[in-house]
C-alpha cells in the first residue's frame, strides 16, 4: 500500500534546445530571458494535476508542459521583472499518480539573474564622462560643450548591455533631445549616429546654443524606459530594458 | 341369530369406516413434508451446486410443488429450472450458487402430494455460502470517539495531515469506504487497506489537504457497509473527534510605522473587532504619516504570508509589498508601491482568517487609519510673488511689491518710466517666488522651470524667463514676513506695453521639491495692470 506522498525533489532552469526542453541549472536564482522553470517530483505524479501545479508569486501567467512523469515545466508568457523576488509555488493538492497529494504547499524564493538595462555614463566630447545618477529626485545638469558653427553635440552613451542590429537600428526613436530652458531656445536635430561597439550609442546633434551672459541653457535629453522603451533585442521576450525612463538635463556651454 | 347379525352390521361398519379413513388427509397416519434438503441449513462455504435440492416423504405432485416454491439469493427472487427425480426435487438457479450469498428456500403449504394431501407445513431453509454468518464489526479507531488527532509526536509544526485509521472485524473493501464512510466538515482524501494479507481489517483514510486545526470532526460509517462478503454491516457508528491541540487564532499584536531606513518611528493605533459590525468606536486616526514611510504588522506567532497579503487591504487603493513573502513570520514589512497622497486619510483593512502554521485562523478584524500629513511629505506650495516696479533704479530704490496668494487680482502698478518698464523695451528684471515647502526641502530648479507660465491678457506685457536661480538673488533679504518660505528668483525679459490687462503667474502640478515631494496641485495668481 502506497503511503508515500510526493514531494518536490527539485527545481531548475531549462533553455529552448531546438524543440525540446533542456536543464540549464539547478538554482531557480539563474533563470534569465527566455527560459523556463522546471520542477521534479519524487514520484510519477497525476498529468491533469500536474499541468495545474505551479504558479508564481507575484502572479507571472505562463503555461505549463509536462517533461515526463515525474516533470513539470512552467513557461512564462513574458520574461519576469528583473532584480524581482518571485515565489514559486507548487499547489498542495497536486496529485501523484495513485491520486496521493503533497504533504503541504511548497514555495520557493528566488530572484531571476535577469537584470535591468542601465545606461551607465553619458560622455559628451570635450566634457568629463558623467555616471549618473540618471534616477535622482534633484536632477544635476551635465555640462557639454557646444561646438559652433552649427551648434554641434556630440555625445556617447555607454549601457551596460549589447544592442543586437535590429535593435540598434530601432534605438534612435527611443531617444530625444529637445531644448528645455530658456523656452526661446531654437529646436535641435539629430545629423548622425554610430554605434563605436554594441553597448556604445554615438550621437551628434546639431542646432544646440551654449549659454552666454550668465544665462544658463539647458536642454533635455530623454530615454524611454520599461518593457516598451528601450531594449537590446528587437525579438519579444529576448531583450533587457531600462526600468524606467531616464530624463537628462544638459547645460550647454559655448 | 340375533348376535351373528350384529357381527356382520360390525365388520361392515369397520371396513367401510376404514374405507372412509383411507379417503380422509386429516386421518393419515404419515404427514407430507420434507424429508431432506441440499446443502442443508448454516454456512458452506465450498457449497457451488448446482442446484438445491428437496426430499419428500411422499410422491409429490410436481405441478403444486413447483408453484409453491421460492428461492431467494440476498432477498433477491431467484429463477431457475425445476429437476425431478422420484420424490426428488433439484432447483437450479438461473445464475448458479455463487460465493458470499445468503439463500433461502420457501415451500407453503400448497404444494401437495399425489393424492392431494397438503404439504404438512410451511417448509424454509437457508444456507450461506459466506464462511459465517457473524456481522462486521467496527472494532475501533485512531482516534477513538471523543478523541483527537494530532501530528505524529504531537510536537510537529505545521498542517496536520494525520491518518484515520478504523479498525473493523472483518476485511473490507476500500471501494466501500469512499461510499459508506463520511466525515463532517468534509474533506478529501484516499482510503487504503492495510497491505499486510494478515491484517486486512485495518483501514487508514489518508487526508488530501489538512485537518482543520481546532475543528472537531464526526466520521460516520453507514450501516449498508458491505465486509468482503458483501454482508452490511447493519449499524451506523459515528466517531467525534478533534485536530490538533493549538486553538490559539493569531492576533495582531501591533502597527508600527517604518522610516525609508526601516526604522520604527511611530505606533500607530487600531481598532479590531469581531463580527460584521464594525468597531464599537472609531477607528483611531494616526496623523505625522510620512509619503516615505512603510509599516511593520507584528502578530501574536508566526503566521502565513499569503493569507495577510490576501487579507490586507489599504482604502483609498495603495499597491504595496509584503516582505517576507515566505516562509511563516510574525513580524511582517509593508512597503507601498503607489505613493501615498499628501493630505489624504487612508484606512488599513486586516481582515480575518489570517493563518498560522497549524490552520488556526484569525477571528478578529483589524482597521487602522493614517493620515499623510507628515512635515517631510509636505508638498511645496506657491504662496506669492515679489518684483521691483523700479528695476533700473539704485540698488535699494527698486520699489520692490509683493503679492501673496490673497492678494489675486491686486494691482500691479507697472509705469512706463525709464528706471521702470519703459513701452515695448525689453527690460531685464526678476520676480521672486515665494513657497512653502516641507523642511530642508528646496525647490527643484528644473521642475519649476517646466510648470512656470506667466501670460498676459490683451498683449499688456510679456515675460521671458532666461534664468532661475535660487541663490545668490538680487535683493538679499527676503520680503518681511515671509522669511521662512522658500525663495526663487527668475530673471528674465519684461516687455511692457500700452494696454491694460491681466498677468498671470501660474505653476503646473508638475513642481516638485528636493526631497521629490510634488506639488500635486497647479496655482494661479492673477494681477491686474
Amino acid at each position: 500500500m502506497d503511503q508515500e506522498r510526493p514531494r518536490v525533489d527539485r527545481t531548475f532552469c531549462l533553455g529552448r534546445s531546438g524543440s525540446d526542453w533542456v536543464e540549464l541549472s539547478q538554482d531557480l536564482n539563474d533563470l534569465d530571458l527566455g527560459q523556463a522553470l522546471g520542477v521534479r517530483f519524487t514520484k510519477p505524479m497525476n498529468r491533469e494535476s500536474l499541468l495545474q501545479a505551479l504558479r508564481l508569486e507575484p502572479s507571472l501567467t505562463g503555461y505549463a508542459v509536462q517533461l515526463d512523469e515525474w516533470t513539470v515545466v512552467y513557461v512564462p508568457d513574458r520574461p519576469p521583472e528583473p532584480e524581482t523576488p518571485y515565489m514559486l509555488v507548487v499547489a498542495q493538492d497536486t496529485r501523484d499518480a495513485a491520486g496521493l497529494s503533497l504533504e503541504g504547499e511548497y514555495r520557493e524564493l528566488f530572484t531571476p539573474s535577469i537584470p535591468y538595462l542601465k545606461l551607465l555614463s553619458v560622455e559628451a566630447d570635450g566634457a568629463s564622462p558623467y555616471p549618473g545618477p540618471f534616477s535622482s529626485a534633484t536632477p544635476v545638469p551635465y555640462p557639454v560643450q557646444i561646438s559652433p558653427p552649427d551648434g554641434l553635440l556630440s555625445i556617447n552613451l555607454n549601457f551596460s548591455l549589447p544592442f543586437t542590429a535590429e535593435a540598434q537600428n530601432s534605438l534612435l526613436a527611443q531617444i530625444q533631445l529637445s531644448p528645455y530652458f530658456p523656452g526661446s531656445l531654437a529646436p535641435t536635430a539629430l545629423r548622425s549616429a554610430a554605434w563605436p561597439s554594441d553597448s556604445t550609442l554615438r550621437l551628434v546633434w546639431e542646432g544646440l546654443e551654449g549659454g552666454s551672459g550668465g544665462i544658463p541653457h539647458y536642454y533635455r535629453i530623454t530615454l524611454a524606459g520599461g518593457r516598451s522603451g528601450i531594449t537590446t533585442n528587437k525579438q519579444e521576450g529576448a531583450g533587457y530594458w531600462l526600468k524606467e525612463s531616464i530624463t537628462l538635463y544638459l547645460e550647454a556651454q559655448p | 341369530m340375533k348376535g351373528k347379525l350384529r357381527a356382520v352390521t360390525l365388520g361392515c361398519a369397520v371396513f367401510f369406516l376404514g374405507l372412509a379413513l383411507q379417503g380422509c388427509d386429516i386421518l393419515r397416519s404419515s404427514p407430507f413434508m420434507v424429508s431432506s434438503w441440499n446443502p442443508g441449513e448454516g454456512s458452506h462455504q465450498d457449497f457451488t451446486g448446482p442446484g438445491i435440492s428437496l426430499e419428500f416423504s411422499h410422491e409429490p405432485d410436481r405441478y403444486s410443488v413447483e408453484r409453491s416454491l421460492s428461492c431467494t439469493e440476498d432477498g433477491l427472487p431467484l429463477s431457475g429450472t425445476f429437476v425431478w427425480e422420484g420424490r426428488r426435487l433439484s432447483f437450479f438457479p438461473a445464475g448458479g450458487i455463487r460465493a458470499n450469498r445468503d439463500y433461502r428456500i420457501n415451500l407453503s403449504t400448497d404444494a401437495q402430494d399425489t393424492e392431494g394431501l397438503s404439504l404438512d407445513t410451511a417448509f424454509e431453509g437457508t444456507f450461506s455460502t459466506r464462511p459465517d454468518m457473524e456481522r462486521l464489526v467496527l472494532t475501533g479507531s485512531s482516534p477513538a470517539d471523543g478523541g483527537s488527532l494530532d501530528n505524529s509526536g504531537g510536537a510537529a509544526p505545521g498542517p496536520c495531515f494525520e491518518a484515520f485509521v478504523l479498525n473493523f472485524s472483518r476485511a473490507v473493501g476500500p471501494e466501500h469506504l469512499y461510499q459508506y464512510v463520511s466525515f463532517s466538515p468534509s474533506i478529501r482524501g484516499l482510503w487504503q487497506v492495510s497491505s499486510d494479507a494478515s491484517d486486512l481489517t485495518m483501514a487508514r483514510f489518508i487526508p488530501s489537504e489538512a485537518w482543520q486545526n481546532g475543528r472537531s470532526y464526526i466520521c460516520t460509517i453507514s450501516a449498508d457497509l458491505p465486509d468482503k462478503y458483501d454482508r452490511p454491516m447493519g449499524r451506523t457508528y459515528s466517531i467525534h473527534f478533534t485536530v490538533g491541540d493549538d486553538r490559539e487564532p493569531p492576533v495582531l499584536v501591533s502597527i508600527q510605522a517604518l522610516d525609508a531606513g526601516g526604522n520604527a518611528v511611530q505606533d500607530l493605533a487600531f481598532s479590531d473587532f469581531e463580527g460584521e459590525t464594525g468597531p464599537s468606536a472609531p477607528v483611531p486616526l494616526n496623523e505625522h504619516f510620512e509619503i516615505s514611510y512603510g509599516l511593520t504588522l507584528e502578530f501574536s506567532e508566526p503566521v502565513d504570508p499569503a493569507t495577510v497579503k490576501n487579507r490586507l487591504f489599504f482604502q483609498p487603493a495603495l499597491g504595496f509589498t509584503l516582505s517576507p513573502p515566505y516562509p511563516e513570520s510574525a513580524s511582517f514589512t509593508v512597503r507601498f508601491t503607489d505613493k501615498p497622497v499628501y493630505g489624504t486619510t487612508y484606512t488599513l483593512s486586516l481582515a480575518r482568517a489570517v493563518a498560522d502554521g497549524t490552520g488556526n485562523t484569525s477571528t478578529r478584524q483589524v482597521l487602522c487609519s493614517f493620515l499623510v500629513n507628515g512635515e517631510g511629505s509636505k508638498p511645496p506650495r506657491f504662496a506669492g510673488i515679489r518684483l521691483p516696479l523700479a528695476p533700473g533704479a539704485a540698488a535699494g530704490s527698486e520699489d520692490p511689491v509683493a503679492f501673496g496668494m490673497d492678494s489675486a487680482y491686486g494691482n500691479l502698478a507697472i509705469q512706463a518710466g525709464s528706471d521702470q518698464y519703459p513701452y515695448e523695451i525689453p527690460t531685464n528684471t526678476w520676480i521672486e517666488l515665494y513657497f512653502e515647502a516641507a523642511p530642508g526641502a528646496g525647490i527643484d530648479l528644473f521642475s519649476l522651470m517646466n510648470s512656470l507660465n506667466i501670460s498676459a491678457t490683451n498683449s499688456c506685457l510679456s515675460f521671458s524667463p532666461r534664468k532661475v536661480i535660487d541663490s545668490g538673488f538680487t535683493w538679499t533679504d527676503p520680503e518681511p514676513g515671509w522669511e521662512g518660505l522658500v525663495r526663487v528668483e527668475v530673471q528674465g525679459l519684461l516687455t511692457n506695453r500700452t494696454d491694460a490687462g491681466i498677468l498671470t503667474v501660474s505653476l503646473s502640478a508638475d513642481l516638485a521639491d528636493t526631497l521629490g515631494n510634488r506639488a500635486g496641485q497647479s496655482w494661479s495668481l492673477p494681477l491686474c495692470k
